[in-house]
């Protein structure tokens, strides 16, 4: 059956759980007559793979491509033309590096695969050895030949990948999603959309930045290496990204200071759109109960995965400060089995600092029913995209103090113009600050007018602008419009 | 064979002038030790014997001996291959385990190839079943003793290989004698049929200290030999290609002469050609001492330049020293040899009558002598291209072989006496040449084959590590 949209997902939905598999989940539901097909990219070789959630009905097709497999390559050898392009592909600055994979893109469609074939055969053996040849030449060259094969070979099993038919592709990430969202661009010229949650590219390179496993040098004192094939995987997902941003007619992202990443990474400003991610702010009614907090310990609670990123030792530590001021309750309520081993530091750190009675990890549970019990949402992350907590706490009348990461700001004091007028609703420390984060905390708790204005402010911005429904909507109208032929510069 | 060079090259070691000699002797010992030991048994034994010389049962004797010796390396051949490849990816997977179940179930496999092919032969010979049954007990024993060797190359200590040959030797020569003179043909065939039966009981020993027991089950010996048909085609073809032109002689009126039934001889051609590959001995010792540790110093030394992450530069230097180990081998080779060969080309007629060979076989010798150099040349070619796994150009080369010295025995019967071994010659040649283009093809692509098509590397970059993690939490 033909679908009207084919979403592109790479790691996330449906087998893993996460923010942005919950989006999408929500994304399909909220949308029942709009027939979708999925198109997800996996490692491989992991046997099985199990639904995370109940994919609803109207997704009418499913596709796996994997992307690591080492499955058996047939292919002729590559034309002169194709070689050719790569060559001139690979010679080129990144910049003009756009239309000419178009070309190669083209030129790989045929009816024999042949895109696979290219990681056998001579003609492509004679060209890396060229290209090392003429700039590379006194690095590893085992290293340089598997990081060929790393780099290219998903690509290339992207390149033969079947692609569901349906006449828009959005796509969930750039990266590898990107990617064979812009080929079914310039092969079947689909209208192209889009939406980036976490900036897939600033991500990898972080991880590269960090990893140690890209280059293990034998002798020590390979440092250059080291950077040179670092920049390699760097470059390349920086192409990819590039790419997609190119060959999409919309590129949506959830918040400002992302968007102007991604005009630093190329994506073209008059193709960019902030649609912030919604909730329904209807099943937070209930949740709305005045908090009096003069007979009891204030209560601040973390909702969040206990992992480095969201740094829970900093929750930790400004807890310890505050504590000492006012009477504190402080639990961290969320997954702990993802990371043990800092799930074991946290608990250290806690024990050490005396905070045993004070600060509870109660593990998974159900957001919803908590919020009422707290006074205070904390967030201390080190990175984040939009978080979706703070926008639920809101609306259930709970202020946030959270780290100026990723849209913390623009959500507790408001993106555009009329939103900052409602007022703050939450206060912003700078990231690994625990004296500012316990300032902060203690100043709400000292302060029962500042926190009801802030919760009541919470309450409008959410209800006014982070509606769930509106976001629906707008998919809505992008899918209508980027199906129709002259589906180009529209917003 | 490695294995036992490297034992050599500590004995090279020892300095002064002893060390190489020993060691050259050692390697000389070693190659033919096998061959020699038999060949002095059945030369003591003709001069011994108490069957008449020159009478049809001493006649049937040698034939039989002779053909049990043929056809056995030539059914080896066809599992050789196997086998020695089955040995070097246990050795290298570690899966020692598995070696000694492996050489039971292709003992097993050659055994009843053997039996059949004994079989069908016997029919096609009228002799005496006694004599027949004690012929198929040292064809099958000579089979199982090749095969076993092919098994035990991969033992450091050659020690007990030439006891072995050494003991079935002496025993076969006793019995044989003693079952001789009192049993006449099928005593002394049966005598000599026990002797190389302990030899191989010895050999079995062997395998079984070196190995361990084998153990009943799967190997993956079928699915090895499914995926490595060219091996099975190389090593038949070569070990036939080796013995096509005695064949030939044996079958061609002209030159052939009836021993019993199908049971065929050449005089003219079989002793004076046996006498002219024992001459190329020293090459073979050159070859064991030297080329082959040489070579597999540099083979090593060119994937260690890989794995050490060296630039393209010197990766190509390191191949450059293995091609430069081909060559210079080949050199020391012929260095060694040719100076033997070429006296035994001008010595050749007083040779062959020292000998007591007959007259007529002067030219067969001498083309003979020439032969047998080439012939060395080009085996060390083929052991070069199993090397560098070029199992297709390795198939090529044994393929042309055999139709090469098939197609030139031939031919040769055509030019009458002075031309009898001129066919295999220069088939020798030109199998020498073409074994020789392809070992400079394959070295030339060499890095093609070791980088493009080995199969796909594991990636070192597991960006899907926090997805994994997410996936099991989720569970």
């Amino acid at each position: 059956m033909r679908a009207d949209v084919c979403l592109v997902l790479e790691g996330s939905y449906p087998y893993v759980t996460g923010g942005v598999s919950s989006w999408v989940h929500q994304l399909i539901t909220g949308l029942p007559e709009v027939r979708f097909a999925l198109l997800t990219l996996v490692p491989g070789g992991d046997g099985p793979l199990v639904d995370r959630y109940p994919v609803p009905p109207n997704v009418v097709a499913r596709q796996d491509v994997a992307l690591f497999e080492e499955a058996p390559v047939a292919g002729r050898e590559p034309s002169r033309a194709l070689m050719r392009a790569v060559e001139t592909l690979h010679e080129a600055p990144m910049p003009a590096r756009c239309p000419i994979m178009k070309t190669v893109t083209g030129l790989l469609a045929g009816p024999r695969q042949a895109a696979s074939g290219l990681l056998e055969a001579r003609a492509s053996w004679a060209l890396l050895k060229a290209l090392y040849a003429r700039r590379d030449r006194r690095v590893s060259f085992i290293d340089y030949f598997w990081t060929w094969r790393a780099t290219h070979g998903p690509v290339l099993r992207l390149l033969d990948a079947p692609l569901p038919d349906a006449p828009v592709y959005h796509a969930l990430s750039t990266g590898y999603a990107g990617f064979v969202a812009s080929v079914a661009k310039t092969r079947l010229g689909v209208g192209l959309a889009l939406t980036e949650h976490g900036l897939y590219t600033h991500e990898r390179a972080i991880d590269i930045f960090q990893s140690s496993g890209l280059f293990k040098p034998t002798e020590p004192g390979a440092a250059p290496q080291e950077r040179f094939f670092k920049t390699w995987w760097r470059d390349m997902f920086a192409f990819l990204g590039r790419l997609t941003y190119d060959s999409c007619d919309v590129i949506v992202t959830l918040h400002e200071p992302n968007r102007r990443m991604q005009v630093a990474a190329g994506a073209p400003d008059d193709r960019l759109v902030v649609v912030p991610n919604g909730i329904d702010p209807a099943r937070y009614v209930p949740q709305r109960t005045p908090r009096d907090w003069s007979a009891r310990p204030f209560r601040v609670g973390l909702i969040g995965r206990v992992v480095p990123i969201k740094d829970i030792k900093t929750f930790i530590r400004s807890v310890q400060i505050a504590a000492a001021e006012v009477p504190l309750e402080a639990y961290v309520l969320g997954p702990t089995d993802e990371d043990p081993a800092y799930h074991a530091e946290c608990l250290a750190l806690t024990r050490a600092l005396g905070l045993e009675e004070t600060v509870r990890f109660l593990g998974k549970v159900d957001v919803l029913a908590w919020l009422p019990t707290l006074d205070l949402n904390v967030l201390t992350s080190v990175s984040e995209s939009q978080p979706l907590v703070i926008l639920e706490a809101a609306a259930a009348g709970v202020p946030s103090v959270a780290t100026d990461v990723g849209a913390c700001r623009e959500l507790l004091g408001g993106r555009t113009g009329e939103d900052a007028a409602l007022g703050p609703s939450g206060l912003v420390t700078p990231v690994v600050s625990p004296e500012a984060t316990a300032r902060a905390i203690v100043d709400l708790a000292r302060d029962p007018l500042r926190h009801r204005a802030m919760a009541d402010a919470g309450i409008r911005r959410v209800e006014r602008f982070y509606r769930q429904s509106a976001v629906l909507d707008y998919y809505r109208g992008l899918y209508a419009r980027l199906a129709e032929p002259a589906a180009a510069g529209v917003r | 064979m490695a294995g036992i060079g490297f034992t050599l090259r500590r004995m090279l070691d020892q300095g002064g002038l002893s060390g190489p000699l020993k060691a050259f002797g050692a390697a000389m010992v070693l190659a033919s030790g096998p061959w020699v030991a038999s060949s002095l048994a059945l030369a003591l034994m003709g001069a011994w014997s108490a069957l008449a010389p020159d009478s049809p049962d001493a006649r049937a004797f040698l034939a039989l001996v002779s053909h049990a010796f043929t056809f056995s390396l030539v059914a080896a051949g066809l599992v050789q291959m196997v086998a020695s490849r089955f040995l070097a990816d246990c050795l290298h997977q570690d899966r020692l385990d598995n070696l000694a179940t492996g050489f039971l179930q292709l003992l097993l496999a050659l055994w009843a190839l053997q039996a059949v092919t004994a079989v069908a032969f016997a029919a096609a010979v009228p002799l005496p079943v006694a004599v027949k049954a004690a012929a198929g007990a040292l064809y099958m024993a000579l089979g199982g003793t090749w095969l076993a060797m092919a098994f035990l190359s991969a033992a450091r200590q050659p020690g007990p290989q030439l006891l072995a040959f050494a003991q079935g030797a002496g025993v076969g020569l006793c019995l044989g004698l003693l079952g001789g003179a009192t049993a006449g043909l099928t005593g002394q065939l049966a005598g000599f049929a026990c002797g190389q039966a302990l030899t191989l009981l010895r050999l079995l020993r062997e395998i079984d200290k070196t190995f361990g027991s084998p153990r009943w089950g799967f190997v993956g010996l079928w699915g090895f030999v499914a995926a490595h048909p060219s091996l099975v085609v190389t090593g038949g073809c070569y070990a036939l290609g080796l013995w096509i032109d005695k064949l030939l002689f044996w079958a061609h009126p002209a030159t052939g002469e009836v021993v019993a039934g199908a049971l065929r001889a050449s005089p003219l051609y079989d002793e004076a050609m046996y006498v002219a590959y024992l001459t190329v001995l020293p090459a073979l010792g050159v070859f064991l001492l030297k080329v082959e540790t040489d070579f597999n110093d540099r083979f090593r030394s060119y994937f260690a330049t890989i794995a050490a992450q060296r630039d393209m530069g010197g990766i190509l230097e390191a191949k450059a020293a293995m091609a430069g180990s081909v060559r210079a081998g080949l050199a020391l080779v012929i260095q060694v040899q040719a100076p033997i060969t070429l006296a035994l080309l001008v010595g050749a007629p007083a040779l062959t009558q020292a000998l007591g060979l007959s007259w007529f076989s002067v030219s067969v010798f001498r083309l003979g002598v020439l032969g047998a150099l080439f012939h060395i040349l080009h085996l060390i070619m083929l052991i070069l291209l199993l090397y560098l796994d070029f199992r297709r150009g390795a198939a090529v080369m044994a393929v042309a072989f055999l139709a090469a010295n098939g197609l030139g025995t031939a031919w040769a019967f055509g030019g009458g006496l002075e031309t009898y071994g001129l066919g295999a010659l220069v088939a020798h040649l030109l199998t020498l040449g073409l074994g020789y283009a392809l070992v400079e093809w394959r070295l030339h692509h060499l890095e093609f084959h070791v980088f493009m098509r080995q199969g796909r590397p594991r990636s070192r970059v597991d960006w899907w590590g926090p997805w994994r993690r997410r996936r099991e939490a989720g569970r």
